[in-house]
């Protein structure tokens, strides 16, 4: 049941693939196109994928009885990805220091449910210790964003 | 003769006090990924890749080598203290190595990882030295069709032996190689799968893809699921093994040596060397049935043999330009990064590079186990740092690292999407080793699949007419055969957790 929804984004994903790569040509044996690597190795991951659909279904049950999977905390997992794409969005806007303590006190506050005190002072030890190493002992480039810092 | 002159030349390289800076930090950063459940060695080098590129080839290389050994060090503390592999090559060390701590003998334990790690990795370097330069020259005469066989056998070995369904992991070869394709067609110009995309036009980036991969879906797991550490209360006393332990084990860590470096060799069998070797000893043992309750050669033999192995890797990636894991891929894509083009011409065009960074390897094995053993209680400190500290740090991390490396802005949304993938194909069991691996291997396949049909008119019987073509060939499809009548070797890595 699971392995049914990879199965089929697999499939759709070899199609697309596919049929792109034929709008990219595929060129003859002797001089391939810029299509013939993705075109073929799109036909295997559709053919894999059938097998191990197949498989799945009615060879080999051992993916759907195999060990049973720990239970997710999926609201922490997904407050864990929003909050890496807010940050990726605003990260160039508001500079690295704002858009950082931002993204690790709400890490802090809404995932790990720490107190105000705790949330502050460590996004802010955290955001300045990784600035003064990589921007100040590293010279890595780090975005200003709007506020010049 | 030859080889040693060249190595001499190499510690004059090594011996530079900016290498033996880089050296010393990436022993010691790699001793703290080790140390620390949550991030592997293959994330920790991707996490730092982008640091180590601003500085010279030699220093950088030498940097990420130290970080890869040094994590093989330090991954077993937390498998004797926490019965937590800081790594996965360190899970096997968990069997006897915890009921040692348990029985109040976790110095010992540590201190004979230490020394078999050390014992194990000056004996490989010693053999990278005298297989290395033969394998590169013999490569030599290999032309498009051998190289195209060899890195279709590197993927088939991969696959066949990560964890888990054989499909699944196969599935991962030609999605790394349409992966790839990504960006522009060297040899026509033409643009593949960009959208117009400035980001996709130079093709995906390695390191933002292994960060996603390894480093971010890893965050995500541990948030999602997360570990139940319980520390050990133990003194952490004789950090030097008795002499009834070197006796009991000697010849463990010798045969762990040679195990260790057999299978480092061998694209993918990385992962399995550690329970070959525990399984080994446990065969060969007068007292089998002692074994999982806390034998000192139960931690000699894998934990010799995981450093071995680790150093035997560089053999293929220095001499052929083909990695045996994930990690070597990574160094692999350094080199790229640099220009410089790995492979049996890396020996002859850049002999600093490769003798330097092979010299850098005995001082980095010294200095892990000069500065190791007084640091086991500090290490122990750092364990006890609680995830909900590390996982900011960690994505921090990798946001920055991505970010600057083209500072662009579009190489960490890159980061984040493959993030989220790494997450779902940890939840559906699909590896990423192979994936990884054919990214990195998709150009030189395409263009040695290119090149050699332009030399062939179009004819595919060049990769079985030729010799060594062949013989990489008739691997492969064994390999392939083997699995379909399944029978293929199970890493049960997780059932020993």
């Amino acid at each position: 049941m699971q392995i049914r929804y990879p199965g089929i984004f697999f499939l759709l994903l070899s199609i697309y693939v596919c049929w792109v790569s034929l709008k990219l040509g595929l060129g003859t044996l002797h001089k391939p196109g810029s299509g013939f690597i993705s075109f073929w190795s799109g036909i295997i991951l559709g053919i894999l994928t059938i097998m191990m659909l197949i498989q799945n279904i009615w060879i080999d049950k051992v993916d759907r009885t195999e060990e049973k999977k720990e239970k997710t905390h999926w609201r922490t997992v997904i407050l864990a990805l929003v909050s890496l794409f807010i940050c990726i969005l605003i990260f160039e806007r508001l500079g690295y220091i704002i858009s950082t303590i931002l993204f690790v006190g709400f890490l802090f506050k809404c995932i790990e449910k720490k107190g105000w005190f705790v949330t502050i002072l460590a996004s802010l030890l955290m955001t300045l210790a990784s600035y003064y190493i990589f921007k100040v002992l590293l010279q890595a480039e780090l975005p200003k964003g709007i506020f010049g810092f | 003769m030859e080889s040693l002159n060249a190595l001499l030349n190499g510690f004059s390289v090594a011996f530079s006090l900016m290498n033996i800076i880089y050296c010393l930090i990436g022993c010691l950063l790699g001793t703290l990924v080790g140390v620390l459940p949550g991030i592997g060695p293959a994330a920790a080098v991707a996490l730092l890749f982008p640091t180590a590129m601003r500085i010279n080839p030699i220093g950088a290389m030498v940097m990420l080598a130290g970080i890869y050994y040094g994590a093989q060090y330090g991954g077993s503390t937390t498998s004797i203290l926490l019965n937590i592999p800081g790594e996965a090559t360190s899970v096997v060390t968990c069997l006897d190595g915890y009921q040692m701590a348990r029985n109040g003998r976790a110095g010992p334990a540590l201190g004979i990882s230490a020394f078999g790690s050390f014992i194990g990795g000056t004996i490989t370097i010693m053999g990278l030295v005298l297989f290395a330069p033969l394998l590169a020259n013999a490569a030599l005469k290999f032309g498009p069709p051998e190289f195209f066989s060899l890195t279709v056998m590197c993927m088939t070995m991969v696959t066949y032996l990560s964890r888990g369904s054989f499909i699944k992991a196969l599935m991962m070869v030609p999605l790394g190689l349409i992966l790839a394709t990504v960006g522009m067609d060297p040899h026509t110009g033409t643009f593949r799968f960009t959208y117009g995309t400035l980001t996709l036009k130079d093709g995906l980036g390695i390191v933002p893809i292994v960060m996603g991969l390894f480093g971010i879906s890893e965050v995500l797991i541990n948030v999602g699921t997360p570990i139940q550490r319980t520390f050990l209360k133990t003194k952490i006393k004789d950090l030097f093994p008795s002499l009834r332990d070197w006796k009991d084990s000697k010849f463990p860590i010798l045969r762990g040596t040679l195990v260790g470096f057999v299978l480092g060799v061998l694209p993918g069998m990385g992962l399995s060397s550690p329970f070959l070797a525990y399984g080994l000893e446990k065969r060969l043992s007068k007292h089998p049935e002692k074994f999982g309750t806390g034998v000192i050669e139960g931690v000699a033999a894998p934990e010799t043999c995981n450093n071995a192995e680790a150093q035997a890797a560089f053999i293929p990636m220095l001499s052929l330009g083909i990695p045996a894991n994930v990690i070597m891929a990574m160094f692999l894509g350094a080199l790229m990064v640099y220009g410089i083009t790995p492979g049996p011409l890396l020996l002859r065009d850049h002999p600093d590079l490769f003798w330097g960074l092979i010299s850098s390897m005995y001082i980095g094995n010294v200095m892990l186990i000069v500065l190791n053993l007084p640091l086991i209680p500090v290490w122990v400190q750092i364990l006890r740092i609680p995830y909900s500290f590390l996982f900011p740090a960690i994505l921090i991390f990798c946001i920055i690292g991505s970010y600057s490396l083209n500072n662009n802005i579009g190489d960490v949304i890159v980061m984040a999407v493959f993030g989220v993938v790494g997450y779902l194909m940890k939840r559906f069991d699909f590896e990423a080793a192979p994936l990884v691996l054919a990214l990195i291997l998709g150009p030189l396949l395409e263009d040695n699949l290119r090149q050699a049909l332009l030399i062939s008119k179009g004819s595919f019987k060049i990769f079985i007419t030729r010799p060594i073509s062949a013989s990489f060939m008739i691997v492969s499809i064994l390999i392939l055969a083997s699995s379909l009548f399944r029978l293929r070797p199970k890493v049960k890595v997780e059932e020993v957790s």
